[in-house]
Parts: structure tokens; sequence; C-alpha cells
């Protein structure tokens, strides 16, 4: 291969890239994967919680369905943070817009009794907060059942 | 249309002057590519690390997140197969190095990183936590790292490597230029709530952030007290981002965008819990300035700057090269140009994108005024 060559070959791997993150842009925005996964960089657009009322889910858990835990997102060393909650956000999400598939309630099932094997019952809550106030108040939160996973 | 003249002369710049730049352009690759290649080793023995991690998880749960993946990694790969890959791909990377010219080496090698990086994101989300490291071995997959010995060579050269760093930067750029169209949407649609601006917007952005880790932000919840600070981080920032793309092109801005976007990164991983660390360090040694700290290794062919004049009446710049070429420069780009060569770390300030408008403009009302 030529200098010249290898120069046109990297000038179309540029061109390649920027039209498959337009591509991904529109995959995306239809609901389905990435074309191309280094690309596409929406994000924080706005300021995280700048609707001053953000939500989060999180595994709440029992032996005794009276009386359930929260169970704080901490690091695990086969799970952390980060991946806990990239697991749970787009389950959860999909259950809330009624478009869960059984494959992902069945992952999700496996996944609870993995990640939390203390507790028996497994539920998902969605916790809703002020940003604000949360700082200094970690327990104003408000909770909503989102499904009961066993 | 490939012999697209972008990274023209500069007026007043001279051939040697062109060919110092190539030349210190395919040096710093050269290196560069060499630590890439020592980073990425690192990344192949934490992928190591992370399997015997990750074969403790259900084998339920894995599932491919985007079209490489199912094609690449339908399943969770065994042992038998995972750690022969890892090997292989260290080898061709050990390969690409003792044979540059070798072009499938590298493009091996990056198939190879594609598969391995889809083992670790078949978890529910794909991250792009180690693009940088991905999106280098993919545009950089047909480039000899060797420094050409021929002039023109190298010229055409060190224009495939201002594409690879556009490549790099223009992610950088495209994030930036989705905050701005956010910033601008919100301002003229709905004033009222809280966007980039905002003097809470750090706050509340942070506090999300430590929430999302169930993490008590309250003993750093001061700096956000700091009035002014924030806002005028997020502009820098916003600047720093829209026009990382040009840092391909402006020499001396490579190391500033690349600084830039190392220091958004550490502020990320401290004050908001977004932790990327690949990214930076690559952004690392890609962007280092290799030819400036060695300067002893760049050789023979580096042409020295034998005398440099300045004069203040006329406002022009003379550098003569030993061969006897001369570089003369006028105006703003004079004392530039003074600047890089007395303090060629700062200078590269002077390069910002609208810094030479503002600086005639001021030149321009302070001759009418005299």
């Amino acid at each position: 291969m030529t200098i010249k060559q290898r120069y046109i070959a990297t000038a179309t791997l540029v061109i390649v890239s920027l039209v498959g993150s337009v591509c991904s842009f529109f995959t995306i925005n239809a609901g389905k994967k990435e074309v191309y996964p280094f690309y596409y960089w929406k994000l924080y657009s706005q300021p995280a919680g700048w609707e001053l009322t953000h939500s989060g889910y999180r595994i709440y858990a029992t032996n005794d369905v009276t009386a359930w835990n929260r169970i704080p997102n901490y690091g695990r060393a086969t799970f952390d943070r980060d991946e806990t909650l990239y697991f749970l956000n787009p389950i959860a999400n999909a259950i809330e817009e009624g478009n869960v598939t059984d494959e992902d309630l069945t992952k999700l099932k496996i996944w609870c009794g993995y990640l939390v094997p203390e507790f028996e019952h497994h539920k998902i809550v969605k916790e809703t907060f002020n940003p604000r106030e949360i700082i200094d108040q970690p327990e104003k939160f408000l909770t909503e059942d989102v499904y009961v996973v066993d | 249309m490939w012999s697209t003249k972008f990274l023209q002369a500069k007026e007043g710049e001279s051939k040697t002057a062109r060919f110092n730049q190539h030349l210190s352009d395919c040096f710093n690759f050269y290196y560069g590519d060499l630590m890439v290649k020592l980073v990425t080793f690192g990344f192949l023995i934490y992928q190591g690390i992370l399997y015997v991690q990750l074969t403790d998880r259900p084998k339920e749960i894995f599932g491919p997140m985007n079209y490489f993946d199912s094609l690449l990694m339908p399943s969770f790969p065994a042992t038998w197969v995972f750690y022969p890959v890892l090997a292989v791909i260290a080898l061709g990377l050990y390969l690409s190095f003792k044979r540059p010219k070798v072009y499938w080496l590298r493009i091996g090698v990056f198939v190879g990183l594609m598969w391995v990086n889809a083992f670790k994101w078949s978890y529910g989300f794909f991250s792009h936590v180690g693009h940088i490291l991905l999106i280098y071995h993919f545009l950089s997959m047909f480039l000899n790292s060797q420094i050409p010995s021929d002039e023109k060579d190298m010229a055409t050269k060190s224009r495939s490597i201002a594409l690879v760093y556009f490549g790099i930067f223009v992610t950088y750029s495209m994030s930036g230029i989705w905050k701005l169209l956010g910033l601008a949407y919100k301002i003229v649609f709905t004033p009222g709530v809280i966007n980039w601006l905002h003097p809470d917007a750090a706050r509340v952005n942070a506090s999300v952030g430590f929430r999302d880790w169930d993490m008590d932000m309250s003993a750093i919840s001061w700096v956000y007290d700091i009035p002014v600070f924030w806002q005028f981080m997020v502009l820098v920032m916003l600047f720093l981002q829209v026009f990382s793309f040009v840092g391909a092109v402006v020499r001396p801005l490579r190391l500033w965008f690349g600084i830039g976007n190392i220091l958004f990164h550490v502020h990320n991983i401290i004050f908001i819990m977004i932790h990327f660390y690949l990214s930076p360090l690559m952004l690392l040694v890609v962007f280092f300035p290799y030819a400036f700290f060695m300067k002893g290794k760049l050789g023979a062919q580096h042409i020295a700057v034998e005398d440099v004049f300045f004069d203040k009446a006329s406002n022009t710049y003379r550098r003569v090269y030993a061969n006897g070429d001369k570089d003369e420069f006028s105006g703003f780009e004079a004392r530039r140009q003074r600047l890089l060569d007395e303090k060629p770390f700062w200078a590269g300030w002077l390069f910002f994108p609208g810094v030479a408008l503002v600086a005639s403009w001021l030149g321009r009302t302070s001759t009418s005024k005299a």
C-alpha cells in the first residue's frame, strides 16, 4: 500500500464513522440499536435533574412481604454501581412503558436473585426526589412499585 | 477530491517550516502509536481479570447490545476461547509493532478489540467508556507508524494523522454541539427552567450523579455554592468541546484540546461520578507532544532555526533556518509565531478559534485611535 492509498483509506474510514454516527442517531430514535457504536454522543444535553424532580430505580427485597428493605446501589465485586444501574434501568423503563419482553423479565428475576441472594422476595421500586433537597435530606423521596419480581 | 489541501501553508511559512511540522507530526504519531499499543496491552490484561469476575454472573443475563455484538459474540465466551483470543490479539499488537507496514495486522487487532469490548457490554447497556481506544484502532488501521523518509510522503502522512485526530476530537465536538443545542432550546422555549447556565445546574446535575450511586454529597456540596464559577466553567467546557475538532488541523492546539478534554473527564470523575478512565488516558498518550520533549531523538532530519528577528516598527517576525530558508510573518501572526518560539507551551492559547479575529479587531481600533 502506498502512502497516498493509506491516506485515501483513512479518509474513507473517517467518512464511514461520520455517516455511521448519523445513522445511529436515527436508529436509536426509532427505538432500535446503534449501527455504529462509537459516535453517538448525545450526553447530558441538559443538566441531569433539571426538572427538579428525578427518578431512579432500586431493588427492594425481603423475606417477609409486609416489610421491604431498600437495597442501596453499592459496588459489588462482579457488578459495580454503574453496571447495576445500566442493567436495571432499561428493563424498568420498558416495564413502565408496557413494552417489556418475557425474556427481559426472566433476566430481571435471575439477576435480582443473583445480586441480592440474602432475601427471597424482590421488587423494583421507582424513587422520585428533588435533586436540590436530596443532598441534605437523603430520606426525602417518594416510592412507587414498578414490578414485583418474585 | 482526495487531494483536499487542508493543513495548507500559512502565509509567510517556508518549505522548511512545513517540513519540520510534518516531521514532528510523524514523530509524535510514531511514539503515540507505541504508547497506545502499551495501553492496549494493559487493556487486554484488564479484560483477562474481568473475565474471572464476569464468569461469576449467571449466563442467562448475557445478551448482545448492538449489531456488531450479535455477530461477534452472541453468547458468553468459553474460557478456552476467551484467553487464546486475548493472547492472539496481544501477539497481533506486538507483530504490528515489529512489522508496521502490514496493515492487515492492524485490522486484525481492531476486530479483536471489538470482540473483547463486546464482552463487558452485553449486560443491558453498551457503554462508550472505551470508545477512544476503539476509534483510534479503527481510524489508524491503514497507517504505518514509521516515519517516512521521503518529504512528500511525510506531508501525505501528516494529513492522514490529522484525519485520525479529527475522528477522535469530533466525538467531543458532537457532544458539545448537543449541549449547545440543548441549551439554546431551553433558553428559547422554556426560559424558566434549569439549563446549563443556571446557577444551580452543576449542583442538581451532581446531585443526581451522587444519588445514582447512593453516595452522600453533603461533604462537597459547598463547592457548588461558589458563585459564577460553574457557569463560567460550563462556557469554557462548551467552547473546548464544540471546537475540539479544530485541534486536528491547528497543531499548537492539539495539546490544549487534549488537556481540556482530559480535565473535563477528571472533573466528571470527581464531581459527577461519571467514571471514564480509559478515554483520558488515551487522550494523554495520543496527544502528548513527544517531539517537543524528545528533541534530541528527532534526528538529523530536523532543520534547526538558526536565528530570529522581530521588527517592532513594522510588526514583522522572521525565522531563519540552518539551510537558509526563511519564514516571515506580519501583524498578529508575527506575535503569536514569536511566542511559539519563546514559550511553545503557552503559545497554543493564541491559536484558539476567535483569538486572531479579536486581535485583528483590537489592532484596528487601536491604530484608528492613533
